[in-house]
C-alpha cells in the first residue's frame, strides 16, 4: 500500500539500494526490472538522483558516486531495520504472517526476535537530534522508568511509528505521530531512539 | 427499581464529558467525589425503568498508579462495585483506546466501546469496521456523536444488558510471563477480582496489589527466575498489550484514502506553536483577557458597593449598634465576594473552559513552557499564576492542574507574589494615590524581584522533582456551550460555598473587633515588625487586618493615620507599606483554601514563611535604599 506521492521517492530509494547491493554499478534495464516501478516514475527517479549527484549515467549504465554510496548504505540500513521490525515484531504491513505472535503465546523464536529488536537501539539516535520537520522511525524507547514507559507507549508513541518533529521548546520537543501531536520532555525524548528518514 | 453503575473511561479530550451530557441531558447533577483532589463527576438517569448512575473519570491513557488521575480511576474501577465500563474511544487513534480497554477486560469487567469522532476519522480517510471489532473482542462497539445524539439510545440499550455480559477476550503473554502469572496466582488470597488480573498488576509493579500476596518474597524469587528472559517484565507486558491493541485496531481500520497537504489545523499550529509568534499571541490574548476582566471587576465592584451602601441607608442602618455593624460588614463582604466571583472566577473559568475545549489552552501551556522552563517551573503553572491576578483563592485551587502535590505546593508558593485584584487595589489606591504612579510601578517591580529571588532560593532549599513534561496537543475543535457552562460552574462552586461566606464572616468579625477597640491591642506586641519596616506603630493595624480582608487595608490606613497620608508618611514609607502588604498569602480566604488543598500544617508554614519573607524583604530593601 504505497501512497502515490511517495511512489517516486520509493523508486529513488529502491534504485539506490539495488545499486548498493550490486556493488554500485548496474545497467538501467536490470535496475528497472528489479525496482518494479512504472516506466515514467523510474525515469523521473533516475533523472532526479542524477541531478542530486548521487549517480553517474554512462552507456545506459548507472553507477553510484561517493555521495551515492553513502546514501545507499543509509537506505540499506534503514531498510533492514524496517524489514526486521515490521516482519518480526508488530507486523503492520505483513500482519498475517506476524499475527501468531500475539494471537497465541509468544514462541522462543519470537522472544529472540524481540531481543534482536532491542539490539537495534544502538543504531538509532536520540529523538532530540531530529531537526524541525524532519521525519524518523522510532526503533527503541529505552526509558528506565517502566511506568513512564507504559504511559509513553499507551499514548501511541511506540516502536515502529513514524515520528515528525513539529517544533522545539527549551525543555523538550513537539512531535507528531499519526496526526496526533505531543509535547515530550527532553528527559523522555533522549531515550526515544529514531532512525532518520530520507 | 434495578440499579446499574457505569464508569466512563477514556483519554483526555476524547469526549467523555460531552458524552455524559448527551447521555443524561441538560439536568446534570455534578458532585465532587469524596477524598480525591481530582475531579470526578457522578450523574444519574432513569432509562427503561432502570436507575443508571454514571461516573466520569479523569482522562487517562493507561491504568497505572503513576499520576493522581490514574490512581483515582484505578480505585473506582477495581475497588468499587461497578456493573460495567464505557470506554470512550477515538476513531482516529483506535489503538490507544484499546490499550485501556484491554486493561479493563483483564479484570473481567464488562465493557462497551463508544466510538467517538467517527466523522472526523472519515474525513481523514479512516473507516472503522465496528462489526469486525465487535467479533474480535466479543463486546458491543457503538459509533456515537454526542452533538447530534447519534448512537446514544443504542448505547443506553446495550448498557441494560451489560451485567450479564461475560468477558471473552483476554490478552495472552509469552510462555515465561504466563508461567509467572500462574505461579503468583497460586499464592494469592481469595478476592472478588480475578487472580490472573491481580498477578499481572503485581508483575507490572503496581504496589496497591501487593497486599493480595501472602508473602512478598515469592515475588522476588519469581522475578529472579524471569530475569534472564525478561529483565524488564513490566515493560514486556506493556509492549505485548500495546501490540495486541494495535493489531486489533489495524484489523478493524481501513484507510480509504490519505489526505494530502497541510490542513487548517496544521496552519494554525504553525502560528500558535511558532518560536516567537506563539508566545506573542499567547501574551496578547492573556493581556486582553485580564484587561477586560479587571475592567468588568472594577465596574461591578463600584456598582455593588453603591448598591450596598444605598441598601443600608434605605434600612436606616447607621452602624452604631452591634447588629447593624455585623449586618453592614457582612453585606460589604458579600458585595466584595460577588464582585470577585463574577468576573475573575466565573468569567475567567468560562474563558478557560472555552480555550481548553477548543484545544488552544494546551498550545498556551507549550508557549508558557518556553518561558517558565527557564525558572524550572512547569508550563502548566501559568494557569494558576494567571488566575492569581484575579483572586488567589481560585488560583490556589487551580494548582490542581499540576501533576504532583509537591509541584502544586511549589507553584502555590509563588501566588504570594502575584498581586490579586485586591492587592492591585492597595498598590494603586494607597501607593499610587498618595505616592504617585511611579512609586506604585516600583512596588510591582519589587514583587517581580522578590519572586525571582524566591525562585532561586526555593530551588536550593525545596527539591521539586519535576514530572517530565508529556502532554498531548489535542486537535482544535468547535466548543460545546453546555460543556463549558457545566465545567465553569463545577470549578466556581467552591468559591461560592466557601469563600463568600468567609468574606462575610471576616467582615463581621472585623467590625466587632473594631467596635470594641480590640484592634489596638495588637499594636504594642507587634511593634517589632513596624520598627523593622520603619513605619509608625499603628500601621500594623491595616497590615494585620489586611489579612482578614484585603479590601479593608486602604480604608484602615486612613482611619489610623488620618486622610492626609502623604504628610504623615514619607514616600519611602508608603512604598515599604505597599511592598509589605502585597507580598505573602493575601487573606484568610486564601489561607483557608491552602488548608483545603495542602492540609493545616503546610498551609500554616507556607503562610508564615511567605508573610515573613515579605516583611524581611521589605525591611532589607529599606536598608539598601538608605545606603544609597
Amino acid at each position: 500500500m504505497i501512497k502515490k506521492e511517495d511512489e517516486q521517492k520509493v523508486a529513488e530509494e529502491d534504485i539506490l539500494r539495488t545499486l548498493g547491493e550490486k556493488n554500485g554499478d548496474a545497467s538501467l534495464k536490470s535496475l528497472m526490472e528489479e525496482v518494479q516501478s512504472s516506466g515514467s516514475a523510474f525515469s523521473r527517479a533516475i533523472e532526479n538522483i542524477e541531478k542530486k549527484n548521487l549517480i553517474r549515467l554512462e552507456n545506459n549504465r548507472a553507477s553510484l558516486t561517493d555521495k551515492g554510496i553513502k546514501k545507499a548504505d543509509d537506505i540499506l540500513r534503514k531498510h533492514l531495520v524496517v524489514e526486521n521490525y515490521f516482519k518480526e515484531s508488530r507486523g503492520a504491513a505483513e500482519a498475517h504472517s506476524i499475527a501468531h505472535i500475539f494471537e497465541h503465546r509468544l514462541s522462543e523464536e519470537a522472544i529472540k526476535n524481540m531481543e534482536s529488536l532491542y539490539n537495534l537501539r544502538e543504531k538509532g539516535e536520540p529523538l532530540l537530534k531530529l531537526k524541525p520537520y524532519e521525519e524518523g522511525l522510532i526503533v527503541n524507547i529505552a526509558l528506565p522508568d517502566s511506568k513512564l514507559f507504559e504511559r509513553v507507549v499507551s499514548m501511541g508513541i511506540f516502536i515502529g511509528e513514524k515520528v515528525t518533529v513539529a517544533g522545539k521548546i527549551p525543555g523538550g520537543v513537539i512531535i507528531k505521530i499519526k496526526n496526533k501531536k505531543f509535547v515530550v520532555d527532553k528527559n523522555i525524548a533522549e531515550y526515544i531512539r529514531v532512525i532518520k528518514n530520507g | 427499581m434495578d440499579k446499574i453503575k457505569i464508569v466512563l473511561v477514556g483519554q483526555p479530550n476524547v469526549g467523555k464529558s460531552s458524552l455524559l451530557n448527551a447521555l443524561v441531558g441538560p439536568k446534570v447533577v455534578i458532585s465532587n467525589y469524596p477524598g480525591t483532589t481530582v475531579e470526578v463527576t457522578k450523574v444519574q438517569k432513569t432509562f427503561d425503568g432502570i436507575e443508571m448512575s454514571f461516573l466520569d473519570t479523569p482522562g487517562i491513557y493507561s491504568i497505572s498508579d503513576r499520576s493522581e488521575e490514574e490512581k483515582v480511576t484505578e480505585k473506582i474501577l477495581f475497588e468499587e462495585e461497578i456493573d460495567g465500563v464505557i470506554v470512550v474511544s477515538d476513531a482516529t487513534a483506535l489503538e490507544r483506546s484499546l490499550y485501556v480497554l484491554l486493561q479493563i477486560m483483564e479484570a473481567d469487567i464488562p465493557a462497551v466501546i463508544a466510538l467517538n469522532f467517527v466523522e472526523d476519522a472519515r474525513s481523514k480517510g479512516i473507516k472503522i469496521d465496528c462489526k469486525r471489532l465487535e467479533k474480535a473482542l466479543g463486546i458491543s462497539v457503538i459509533p456515537i456523536n454526542p452533538i447530534t445524539k447519534k448512537g446514544i439510545d443504542d448505547l443506553l440499550n446495550s448498557l441494560l444488558r451489560i451485567k450479564d455480559k461475560k468477558v471473552k477476550f483476554r490478552v495472552e503473554y509469552d510462555d515465561h510471563i504466563e508461567e509467572a502469572i500462574s505461579q503468583i496466582s497460586s499464592k494469592l488470597k481469595e478476592t472478588r477480582l480475578p487472580k490472573r488480573f491481580i498477578s499481572v498488576r503485581i508483575l507490572e509493579g503496581d504496589e496497591d496489589f501487593y497486599k493480595y500476596l501472602g508473602d512478598e518474597k515469592i515475588l522476588d524469587s519469581i522475578k529472579k527466575n524471569l530475569s534472564e528472559k525478561h529483565p524488564k517484565i513490566d515493560r514486556d507486558i506493556a509492549v505485548t498489550r500495546y501490540g495486541i491493541a494495535s493489531l486489533l485496531a489495524e484489523e478493524a481500520t481501513q484507510i480509504v484514502h490519505t489526505v494530502r497537504g497541510e490542513d487548517i489545523q496544521e496552519k494554525v499550529d504553525r502560528l500558535l506553536l511558532h518560536r516567537s509568534w506563539g508566545p506573542v499571541i499567547t501574551m496578547l490574548i492573556l493581556v486582553i483577557t485580564f484587561g477586560v476582566l479587571l475592567y468588568l471587576g472594577n465596574l461591578l465592584q463600584s456598582i455593588l458597593m453603591d448598591l450596598t451602601s444605598n441598601f443600608l441607608s434605605f434600612l436606616h442602618i447607621t452602624g452604631n449598634s452591634m447588629p447593624d455593624i455585623v449586618l453592614a460588614r457582612s453585606l460589604t463582604g458579600l458585595a466584595a465576594g460577588i464582585s470577585i466571583a463574577l468576573p475573575y472566577v466565573f468569567l475567567f473559568y468560562l474563558l478557560l473552559g472555552l480555550l481548553e475545549d477548543m484545544g488552544i489552552l494546551s498550545r498556551f501551556i507549550v508557549n508558557a513552557e518556553r518561558f517558565f522552563g527557564k525558572f524550572g517551573m512547569p508550563g502548566k503553572a501559568f494557569i494558576p499564576l494567571a488566575l492569581g491576578l484575579g483572586c488567589t483563592v481560585p488560583a490556589t485551587k487551580a494548582t490542581r492542574v499540576l501533576s504532583s502535590k509537591r509541584e502544586q505546593f511549589y507553584v502555590a508558593s509563588f501566588l504570594s507574589f502575584v498581586p490579586c485584584s485586591s492587592r492591585t487595589a492597595i498598590i494603586m489606591g494607597v501607593v499610587g494615590f498618595y505616592g504617585g504612579i511611579r512609586l506604585a510601578f516600583y512596588v510591582f517591580l519589587t514583587l517581580l524581584m522578590a519572586a525571582l529571588i524566591w525562585a532561586f532560593a526555593i530551588k536550593k532549599l525545596y527539591h521539586v522533582s519535576r514530572e517530565p513534561l508529556l502532554l498531548e496537543l489535542p486537535p482544535y475543535r468547535k466548543p460545546l456551550a453546555g460543556n463549558i457552562l457545566a465545567k465553569g460552574w463545577f470549578r466556581m462552586k467552591d468559591f461560592i460555598y466557601v469563600v463568600i461566606p468567609l468574606l462575610m464572616v471576616g467582615g463581621a468579625v472585623y467590625g466587632i473587633l473594631d467596635a470594641y477597640n480590640i484592634t489596638h491591642m495588637v499594636v504594642q506586641p507587634l511593634s517589632v515588625i513596624t520598627s523593622w519596616l520603619g513605619l509608625p506603630d499603628v500601621t500594623i493595624i491595616p497590615l494585620t487586618f489586611g489579612f482578614l480582608q484585603k479590601d479593608l487595608t486602604g480604608a484602615m490606613l486612613v482611619s489610623v493615620l488620618g486622610s492626609n497620608i502623604s504628610s504623615v508618611l514619607t514616600p519611602v514609607q508608603i512604598y515599604t507599606f505597599g511592598v509589605a502588604s502585597a507580598i505573602g498569602i493575601p487573606c484568610i480566604n486564601a489561607f483557608a483554601m491552602l488548608i483545603r488543598e495542602f492540609g493545616f500544617r503546610r498551609a500554616v508554614s507556607l503562610t508564615t514563611v511567605s508573610i515573613g519573607y515579605g516583611i524581611l524583604f521589605a525591611g532589607l530593601l529599606l536598608r539598601i535604599i538608605f545606603i544609597f
